[in-house]
């Protein structure tokens, strides 16, 4: 039997920083990611000999290379192995078309290899042999056991015996004991520092806020991980030593400073934190080892803590560098508290969760080691995992130094490494030779000219024209085409262009020109298109009003947008406005005048749109800069006769803009939904399949609305347009499973002409949302940092805008244009936009939104001043002080949360009806939570992290524990943590004082109980009880339990006896669950049929089928003895299996066989018929067939299993099939089967209940096995394996079989 | 640092060490863990390298080990006594 070498009584437990990696390992036992690895290349006459016995002595000088791992129920442990340390292997690859290349490949692949830690070595050492005068030393020893600087002492003490040995001088003294780093462990521990230390630290991280990556994602460690390099230049290294001996500081100090101000450029700012200098977080790895006795033990001592360094970029640049070392030095005389410790004590462990970003590493000292007569070359290959990314600098800053940046893969992929390395790199050149930072640039020149004008090459020929123009060109080119459909209604061009003509002469005899502004409040209707063709032509610019938004708002923006004429339906309340009301009955009717039409640069049109002071702005916009959107649009998508164009959306929203004007300048159909349809699924979806709709518009909250409807599923709609807010990635997956045409992701705000950038969006879409894409025509745009600098790709910036399609401005409002449109900075004489939204772009340039910079939030698509609501608020009189939020719900959406001071005496509830009358309802909060006062923070402004939960989630009853994997969660967190009932659903295993080695009971348990490993990395990702129990429910579905191999029993990481349970006729091995619960100790694997699968071909014999299930009992127990066990025609099988594995010479262990017999037993058996099979289902189910004799049909049967609620009934129907067919084909195959003698043993299990009289028993095995022993068990055949028996067969089948004790009943 | 003479005193070292964390000679505490008092590990090599431009055959391995000013005199006294 297969297993480990005991764990020795004498174990010690780990250090703390063993620990660390231990978990981190634990999570991911195969990764390869904690080997520290190096190659060490030698030049020169190699004296084999020397080399081997020095790798030989130093194995058994340096303990730490003998060290064996294994976890106990108290935890990880540690010991020394005698003779533990491995020895030098040699491979020679001299023979070798490229030898240097062959070793390149076979170090990596060496390098990349995991190691056993129970059974050892932990280490190893190759020597390469690539021609007679060269050679590689590849040297790797997990992180357990060896940090950096252990193996710099390992290699240099090679060097030294080496050398020792071939100029026969004789070597110093070697390492102190392994014992005594435990030793200054210890002594640490119980020392009085380690609580100034703790208090120290505590203080210093009180405060310690959200501490963010540089890239998005949780900072998991890979298997591997990508890494780029650049050397500094010579003048770099130079002004580097300058400097540190002006400011009186060491080189390293400099340089992990300016590595953490360039930290600080690659991290999103908070909004309002713009002007606040940014505060890093870095993780900065120390030796751990100077005035200890550890110093020379090889051993892992390095210790990673967190350093607080605010870069203040106006400061001169010595004075910060002071400053910055100031706190390196406080850092580093607390430097003996573990990493790992602050960690816990912070609960700074799992998601969202860091400690520190960015990895800072000086490495200072030149590690190449001296050996005699050869010239000796250095390279690391591997330090240890890279949860998120690593600045390292080596070399010892006179001679050369290398920037170096090794990432996480799943963090960042290889050329932002190498982005990262080159740009630190340039960073640094600059910095250290700049008075301050402000003034260095982030990126580099190269990149600074790709962002600034190659992303920007947009320019295309767009004629200085007008909507009027170029609509009148198109009705004189189709006048017969259908232009406009509403419900029954339906107008050729040459109607639309008469009916607008009228409309435009009664606005000029009227005396309204160009300049002039006129509203529009109409509901969707002809005569909404026609005021808006009727005002254009007259050359004035139309304002629409919401017609069914009475609030104080309508007079807002009727007082500012000041129009001559208000086109709505007569009863419209103009909110004492003076403009003369004109409803569509009597257009045409009164004084008429030949209108001007506008210009180029006339507005076209004015949209309001919330406003931060309490009023909506109006927006600006001329001919010329929605002429370029909406000729882009007609040639990117190819617009013209044929296309029929939905207009749903509310005049009031931009989008509208192109639905009304789009279509008559490309000869395309408007088709006018009704009003109201837009927020109605089927209607829309009965709209587009009646009207052959070819294009329409969603914001992506409606059409997760309607992908939803049942009516929507099979459309076909060749353009389909979203924009408004952020489109998730699955949003647009669904669109593609369920409707026929192309998605286009766009995105503007109202000051730009609708959209300036677009992208298509396809099924597959990496990110969590599609990115909104690049440029359209004669646009510019700029993500750049709170100083206006230019931000490295990935990084978010805050999104301006520049070119042909910015607004004029706010109506009435210079100050604020100034403000939202400076001067653009990189274009002399232009303006840009300020968006205000927060983007990033990826290496190809295509961006991505991520969120606003500032308050404002997007309420179904609409885009609301959280201040506006505010202002609103105070402005009732009814509360002291108000803020509103917008919090995500439990479904993600933003809800409007208004936070309140009342005056005295004022109810809730006037104040929600004072806002009703002030506010539209997508304006009205979700919830009104009323205050005493506001949390504050220390500088005086409202803490909005200290609000309370809204009344909207708290008014709902805390949710109780859902039955199932919830339930079982509830139980084992209470169990592991230590609390005397379930936990609540929300309970955050880390946050209610769950540790590594708690997380580690956690998933023992859970395997106990779920049958299979959830993984301790799942539970790092997800510690959130209910997010937990959602993941692994998900996963359990994914996992069918219907592959060729499946885990009946824990999974355990180090490697116990397995058993291969092989499938009886049925194909299925769940029957063998009980049995695994029963057999403690041993890893149960179920085999099962390829049939299963209705596409798998039929296997030709028993013995080839045994062929491939050997393959994969051997890929999954590759050395050691094989145990197998059977059931039914399952043990045929299994003994056919444990023929070939001796035939491959194997070691057959156990082989057990539950009442099966040999085949020919059956070999004159009639085959089952599909009838029969069918009713084996009923066998397979655990019921005897014969008890059932009234099901017969397949109905039957399944019905009948579904009933009494067994997983076979809940099977697909294709897999039900499979099960059918398993059990005829392996009938088919036993019947010309026969069997060959093995070796092994055999134990059987005789069901004596069943086959009397039938001449088969368990001596017919003789002549098929070395022996066979048998376990009477007083069932019949079908509750061989039921859980009754389960501990009897197990109790059995513990008993070795070298005892030869079986029991016998 | 140390002046261009054959020998290494106490008080040269201690001076050396308050130049490098930037304290007045007699704030070095000769008892109390160089380390905690803010010396760092490049300010060690640094200091070494100076010294054992002084006294030949010093063993940085032993400085590197030994916690306290009292400590690191112990060693260079040996090494000068040899």
């Amino acid at each position: 039997m297969s297993s480990l070498p005991p764990v020795p009584a004498d174990a010690q437990p780990l250090s703390e920083a063993q620990k660390g990696i231990w978990y981190a390992q634990r999570r991911d036992m195969g990764s390869p990611v904690f080997m520290t690895g190096q190659a060490l290349s030698l030049r020169g006459p190699l004296d084999l000999a020397a080399l081997s016995a020095a790798v030989a002595q130093v194995g058994a000088e340096a303990e730490c290379l003998s060290l064996r791992f294994a976890e106990t129920p108290d935890g990880p442990v540690q010991w020394l192995a005698a003779d533990g340390a491995p020895a030098l292997v040699v491979r020679d690859l001299s023979g070798e078309a490229d030898p240097e290349a062959a070793a390149s490949v076979a170090i990596k692949a060496e390098a990349k290899g995991p190691v056993d830690l129970h059974n050892g070595p932990v280490a190893g050492f190759t020597l390469w042999v690539l021609a007679p005068d060269h050679h590689i030393l590849s040297e790797r020893i997990h992180h357990l056991a060896a940090d950096g600087y252990a193996m710099v002492l390992i290699t240099n003490r090679i060097g030294e015996l080496y050398s020792a040995a071939c100029t026969g001088r004789a070597p110093g003294p070697g390492f102190p004991p392994y014992a005594q780093s435990l030793e200054a462990e210890a002594k640490y521990l119980a020392a009085p520092k380690r609580d100034k230390d703790r208090a120290y630290w505590h203080e210093t991280l009180a405060t310690l806020g959200v501490v963010e990556g540089m890239a998005a994602g949780e900072p998991v460690s890979d298997h591997w991980f990508h890494r780029a390099e650049v050397p500094l230049s010579a003048a770099a290294r130079d002004r580097l030593h300058a400097l540190a001996a002006e400011v009186g500081l060491n080189w390293a100090d400099v340089l992990s400073a300016l590595a953490g101000a360039y930290v600080a450029r690659c991290l999103p700012v908070a909004p309002g934190e713009e002007d606040v200098p940014r505060e890093v977080v870095l993780g900065v790895p120390l030796m751990n080892r100077m005035g200890s006795k550890a110093a020379r033990v090889p051993c892992t001592m390095v210790n990673v803590l967190p350093l607080r360094l605010t870069v203040r970029e106006d400061l001169p640049l010595v004075d910060w560098l002071s400053e910055a070392a100031q706190g390196m030095a406080a850092m580093r005389r607390h430097g003996k508290y573990r990493g790992e410790a602050l960690r816990r004590e912070m609960q700074r462990i799992g998601a969202g969760k860091r400690l520190h970003g960015p990895l800072v590493n000086v490495l200072p000292f030149d590690a190449t080691p001296k050996m005699a007569g050869l010239e000796t070359q250095l390279q690391i290959l591997g330090a240890g995992s890279v949860d998120d990314i690593t600045f390292c600098f080596r070399g010892d800053g006179q001679s050369g130094l290398l920037v170096q940046a090794d990432c996480n893969p799943r963090l960042y992929d290889l050329a932002s490494t190498q982005a990262h390395a080159t740009r630190l790199a340039t960073y640094l050149e600059a910095a250290l030779f700049a008075p301050d930072l402000a003034g260095v640039p982030t990126l580099t020149q190269a990149e600074t000219v790709q962002h600034l004008v190659t992303r920007n090459a947009t320019g295309h020929s767009v004629p200085e024209t007008t909507l009027v123009a170029l609509t009148r060109a198109q009705i004189a080119a189709t006048p017969e085409a259908e232009a406009l459909v509403f419900g029954a209604e339906r107008l050729t061009y040459a109607e639309l262009d008469r009916r607008s003509d009228t409309l435009a002469r009664h606005l000029a005899g009227q005396g309204i020109g160009p300049g002039d502004v006129v509203a529009v409040a109409l509901p969707r209707s002809v005569a909404l298109i026609v005021a808006l063709q009727g005002v254009i032509r007259a050359g004035a610019a139309y304002v629409p009003l919401d017609p069914e938004d009475a609030s104080a708002r309508r007079a807002d923006m009727l007082a500012r947008a000041m129009p001559k004429v208000i086109l709505a339906e007569a009863g419209f309340d103009a909110a004492g406005h003076v403009a003369p009301l004109l409803p569509p009955a009597l257009w045409g009717t009164g004084a008429q005048a030949e209108p001007t039409p506008p210009g180029p640069h006339d507005p076209a049109y004015v949209l309001f749109t919330s406003g931060s002071t309490g009023t909506p702005k109006g927006v600006v916009i001329e001919h010329d800069a929605i002429v370029n959107r909406l000729l882009w649009m007609q040639a990117e998508y190819n617009f013209g006769p044929g296309d029929r164009i939905l207009q749903k959306t509310p005049a009031t929203f931009d989008v509208s803009v192109w639905e009304f004007f789009l279509p008559f300048l490309s000869g395309a159909t408007l088709v006018v939904a009704p009003p109201g349809a837009h927020r109605d699924p089927s209607a829309l979806a009965q709209l587009i399949r009646d009207h052959a709709i070819t294009t329409l518009h969603f914001v992506p909250s409606m059409l997760a609305l309607f992908l939803a409807a049942p009516a929507s599923q099979g459309l076909q709609i060749a353009k389909v347009f979203a924009s408004g807010e952020a489109l998730p990635a699955h949003l647009a997956a669904q669109f593609h499973a369920r409707i026929e045409g192309r998605l286009h992701n766009l995105y503007g705000p109202t000051e730009a002409a609708v959209d300036v950038t677009y992208r298509e969006a396809r099924a597959e879409e990496p990110g969590a949302s599609v990115p909104i894409g690049t440029p359209v025509w004669n646009t510019r745009t700029y993500l750049l940092d709170p100083r206006g600098r230019p931000v490295p790709d990935g990084v978010a910036g805050r999104l301006y805008l520049a070119g042909r399609q910015l607004a004029r401005g706010y109506l009435g409002q210079p100050d604020l244009t100034a403000e939202r449109f400076p001067a653009d900075p990189f274009v002399p004489g232009e303006r840009m936009y300020d968006t205000g939204d927060l983007a990033f772009a990826a290496a190809d340039g295509t961006l991505t939104y991520i969120g606003r910079a500032d308050h404002q939030v997007k309420i179904r698509g609409v885009r609301i001043e959280l201040g506006e609501i505010e202002a609103v608020l105070e402005g009732t009189g009814l509360v002291a002080q108000a803020a509103v939020l917008a919090p995500a719900d439990h479904l993600g959406q933003a809800q409007l949360v208004a936070y309140v001071v009342p005056r005295a005496g004022v109810e809730v509830a006037a104040i929600r009806e004072a806002l009703a009358a002030r506010l539209p309802s997508m304006m009205m909060p979700a919830a009104i939570v009323p205050l005493q006062a506001f949390p504050l923070n220390p500088s005086g402004k409202l803490d909005r992290k200290a609000l309370p939960a809204p009344q909207l989630f708290a008014s709902a009853p805390a949710r109780a524990l859902r039955d199932g994997t919830e339930a079982l969660l509830g139980r084992a967190y209470a169990e592991v943590l230590g609390l005397p009932a379930p936990v609540a659903p929300e309970t955050d295993f880390f946050a209610a004082g769950g540790d590594s080695l708690k997380a580690v009971r956690l998933t023992l348990l859970l395997e106990e109980e779920l049958g299979r490993d959830p993984g301790l990395g799942t539970l790092f990702e997800v510690p959130v009880l209910a997010d937990l129990a959602r993941k692994l429910d998900a996963e359990a579905q994914h996992d069918d339990g219907l592959g060729p191999v499946v885990h009946l029993s824990p999974r355990k990481g180090d490697a116990p006896r397995r058993l291969f349970a092989i499938h009886p006729a049925g194909g299925i091995a769940w029957c063998y669950r009980g049995l695994a619960r029963a057999l403690k100790g041993a890893e149960v694997i179920g085999i099962q049929s390829p049939l299963l699968d209705p596409d798998a071909p039929l296997p030709d014999s028993l013995s080839s089928l045994a062929h491939d299930y050997c393959d994969r009992i051997e890929a999954l127990c590759p050395s050691g003895p094989i145990h197998l066990l059977g059931w039914s025609l399952g043990g045929i099988i299994a003994h056919a299996i444990a023929a070939e594995a001796e035939a491959r010479g194997r070691e057959v262990g156990q082989l057990v066989l539950l009442d099966a017999y040999p085949s020919e037993c059956w070999r004159n058996e009639p085959e089952p018929d599909e009838g029969a099979a069918i009713r084996a289902l009923l066998a397979i189910a655990g019921h005897d067939p014969d008890a059932y004799p009234h099901l017969v049909t397949r109905t039957d049967i399944l019905g009948f299993l579904r009933e009494t609620g067994h997983p076979l009934g809940q099977l697909p129907e294709a897999v039900q099939h499979g099960v059918v067919r398993s059990v005829q084909q392996t009938n088919r195959l036993v019947r010309s089967h026969r069997e060959r003698r093995v070796v092994a043993p055999l134990l059987h299990v005789h069901a004596r209940l069943d086959h009397a009289g039938t001449g088969r028993s368990p001596d017919l095995w003789r002549p098929y096995a070395g022996d066979v022993r048998v376990l009477e068990l007083e069932c019949r055949h079908a509750d061989v394996v039921s859980d009754a028996n389960a501990l009897r067969i197990a109790q059995a089948v513990r008993a070795a079989p070298a005892q030869r004790r079986l029991e016998h009943s | 640092m140390t002046q261009d003479t054959e020998v290494l005193t106490k008080d040269q070292m201690r001076a050396d060490i308050a130049a490098q964390i930037g304290v007045a000679p007699e704030e070095v505490e000769a008892e109390e863990s160089l380390v905690d008092q803010g010396l760092d590990s490049m300010q060690v090599m640094t200091l070494l390298m100076h010294w054992g431009e002084t006294i030949k055959g010093l063993d940085f391995a032993r400085f590197m080990e030994a916690e306290t000013l009292d400590d690191w005199w112990q060693i260079a006294h040996e090494a000068q006594s040899a």
